[in-house]
């Protein structure tokens, strides 16, 4: 598969967001800063102006004198006039600056400008009504309140410049997190329920974002191959099943066919019994092999035919087979089923299974042994008395796969019971308690 | 009785082509499958022992051939397919008897007699040896009219031996043939041992004549005892 050209790398999908949000949140920024430098004027300048000026007033309220400073004024007022007091802001140009493009650009008109601030009161000087005027003249110079005002406004459009970008970035987190990490959780959800075993190829989500997609060609190539060699491994097994009977068979009627000869030495025929012997040994191998091979190749097919069957009666019929054996090696078995237990399940595949487990529970068992059945509908526990299993147990399946005792065929059985219950999502486990080994098969209702 | 073998793989074909011919049946081969078709066009068989994977087709696409003739022959299928489906397919196309290769050559001679004894009923549906004989029907065995009780596995013993009488039986064999697939769950031979005690016992008791012998290192026979 090709990545997509037109699929962009993730921080390119995030830059995008930002190369959008930045100039928002400037423009938010500068029209904060407007109202900042308007509320430093409007607020704490005047204000601190005003207790400035109410010293003044009261400095003369209380000598009954007028400070000799420059900015105070007075003028006498009529006797019946009443107390007031305002505030007053002028602006106007005190130093001519040409209004050229670059000073307009630097402020340089604005800066040179002079301001007049006013505070008009009235005070009342031994019994006479007077009207104070403080004036207070301003050139924009260093130190100067323009400078603390933009500080000021600079310091305040800074934190919220850091506000609204970290909050910007948690929503941006929440957002990215959640659109542009979906396709990769939906992927991933597929890979995790993707089986080698699955015919359909693994199938991933075009993500648009230059790196998932590598990850995921990278993952489609490595499943790809490994399904093919799995195939090839399956149909290996598949062919070698089918084509070593037509051999076998060839040696089996051979050897029989010489058996059959009266003029046979009884040496000779000895040895030719213990050929046919390993033959027949062959050919037992060979069929757990075949039904591996097929049970597998359900799997594959993925298509598993379901109908109800009543599983008491499975295990009832399975036993009727198995019944000279138990006899002839004295077994006692118990059944344990209080409810016939009914499952919607491949009849065929559950046969094999349930007579596989039967069958290893004969056959490993001691004479005089045990075999207790029991039936639930979540599932069923087969346990058996029988020789100690040595080492580690929990591995038993595992341990039978690489070692394959006596004859091959238990290994092989085995591995059918659990090749059958990943075809029916079974689950199935080996526990050895009060010296009786237990398969327990469990299921989903 | 006529046998018609199809099977594709020569050394296989002539093995049972042999133990057919020392049975007494006399047997013609066909390789292919469209040797298979012109035999059966040509000749009259009353058996016909059919693979399934044949060079040319599938041994069920002869079903046509086989049933279109006038004598309706018996047909045993020998394959290397194990699955249930392709066994119920063939009975369902009409074939007696369906056997999963490997097979022993004893097993397939039991599986024709039987065909045999159901295509064409004899006089009686028995298998009789001196005062011994075998319901075929209804597999019962009888002592001097007296019915005898048996085990599932001590009737399939009796079987073997009344099918073979006077010939020798490997203990392989019968096990195999009595035990089929579970033969290594147990100790086969001791297994058969025990068993063919008990019919010993069971037959003695009831004064059979006939007796299973052991021949030392090579297997059973039933025989007339000796009077002892």
């Amino acid at each position: 598969m090709a990545i997509n050209q037109y699929s962009k790398r993730f921080i390119t999908k995030i830059k995008k967001v930002y190369v959008v949000a930045l100039p928002i949140l400037l423009v938010l920024t500068i029209l904060f800063n407007n109202l900042v430098i308007d509320f430093y004027y409007k607020v704490i300048y005047r204000n601190r102006f005003k207790a400035q000026a109410e010293e003044v007033v009261s400095y003369v309220e209380l000598t009954g004198s007028f400070p000799k400073t420059e900015g105070v004024s007075y003028r006498p007022l009529p006797p019946d006039t009443k107390p007031y007091s305002y505030f007053e802001y002028h602006f106007f140009d005190v130093v001519t600056v040409d209004s050229d493009f670059w000073s307009i650009l630097f402020f340089n008109q604005h800066l040179n400008n002079k301001r007049i601030k006013e505070f008009t009161t009235t005070a009342k000087i031994k019994n006479r009504w007077y009207e104070l005027k403080i004036t207070k003249i301003e050139l924009n110079e260093p130190g100067g309140p323009e400078n603390e005002a933009v500080w000021f406004a600079v310091a305040f459009s800074l934190i919220l410049f850091f506000l609204l970008n970290w909050g910007f970035f948690q929503f941006n987190l929440n957002r990215v997190s959640y659109n542009l990490w979906r396709p990769f959780y939906q992927n991933l959800r597929r890979i995790n329920s993707y089986h080698i075993r699955n015919k359909e190829p693994l199938q991933l989500k075009d993500t648009h974002i230059r790196e998932f997609e590598l990850f995921n060609q990278a993952i489609l190539d490595f499943t790809t191959k490994t399904q093919s060699a799995y195939n090839q491994l399956r149909e290996f097994t598949e062919n070698t099943a089918h084509e070593l009977q037509t051999p076998l068979s060839i040696l089996l009627a051979k050897v029989e066919l010489i058996l059959k000869r009266t003029s046979l030495e009884s040496e000779n025929r000895k040895e030719l019994l213990d050929i046919k012997k390993t033959i027949v040994r062959l050919s037992g191998i060979h069929k757990g092999l075949n039904l591996l091979s097929r049970i597998r190749s359900i799997q594959y097919a993925g298509n598993i035919e379901k109908k109800e069957i009543n599983l008491n009666e499975l295990v009832r019929e399975s036993l009727e087979t198995y019944e000279e054996l138990i006899e002839y090696r004295n077994l006692t078995v118990t059944l344990q089923a209080d409810t016939p237990v009914l499952l919607s399940t491949n009849e065929e595949l559950v046969r094999i299974l349930v007579d596989n487990l039967l069958r290893n529970a004969v056959q490993h068992n001691v004479n005089q042994g045990e075999i207790t059945i029991s039936l639930t509908s979540r599932g069923f526990e087969m346990s058996n008395t029988g020789s100690v299993v040595e080492g580690r147990t929990e591995d038993l399946f595992a341990r039978y796969h690489t070692k394959s005792t006596d004859n091959g065929r238990l290994g092989l059985g085995l591995a059918i019971v659990e090749a059958i219950c990943e075809t029916l999502d079974f689950h199935c486990a080996y526990a050895y308690q009060h010296s009786q080994h237990v398969i327990r098969i469990h299921w989903q209702k | 009785m006529k046998i018609l073998l199809v099977e594709d793989e020569t050394l296989l074909s002539d093995s049972i082509r042999s133990a057919l011919v020392q049975e007494g049946f006399s047997c013609e081969t066909a390789l292919s499958f469209q040797e298979a078709r012109e035999k059966l066009a040509d000749k009259i068989y009353d058996i016909v022992v059919l693979d399934i994977n044949l060079p040319g087709g599938l041994g069920f696409d002869l079903f046509g051939d086989i049933q279109s003739m006038d004598s309706h022959p018996g047909v045993l299928i020998i394959s290397v397919r194990n699955s249930l489906d392709d066994k119920l397919r063939g009975l369902n196309l009409g074939a007696d008897d369906y056997l999963v290769k490997p097979f022993h050559l004893d097993e397939l001679l039991a599986r024709i007699r039987s065909i045999i004894r159901r295509r064409y009923p004899q006089d009686s549906e028995e298998l009789v040896y001196h005062n011994l004989s075998y319901d075929l029907a209804t597999n019962q065995v009888r002592v001097n009219g007296q019915e005898l009780k048996l085990t599932h596995s001590q009737l399939r013993i009796l079987y073997y031996l009344l099918v073979n009488k006077n010939r020798t039986v490997s203990k392989e064999s019968l096990s195999d043939y009595v035990l089929k697939d579970d033969i290594d769950m147990v100790d086969s031979f001791d297994y058969i041992y025990t068993h063919i005690k008990n019919l010993r016992q069971k037959l003695k008791k009831e004064g059979c004549e006939v007796s299973i012998v052991t021949m030392y290192g090579m297997g059973y026979t039933l025989k007339k005892s000796d009077g002892n």
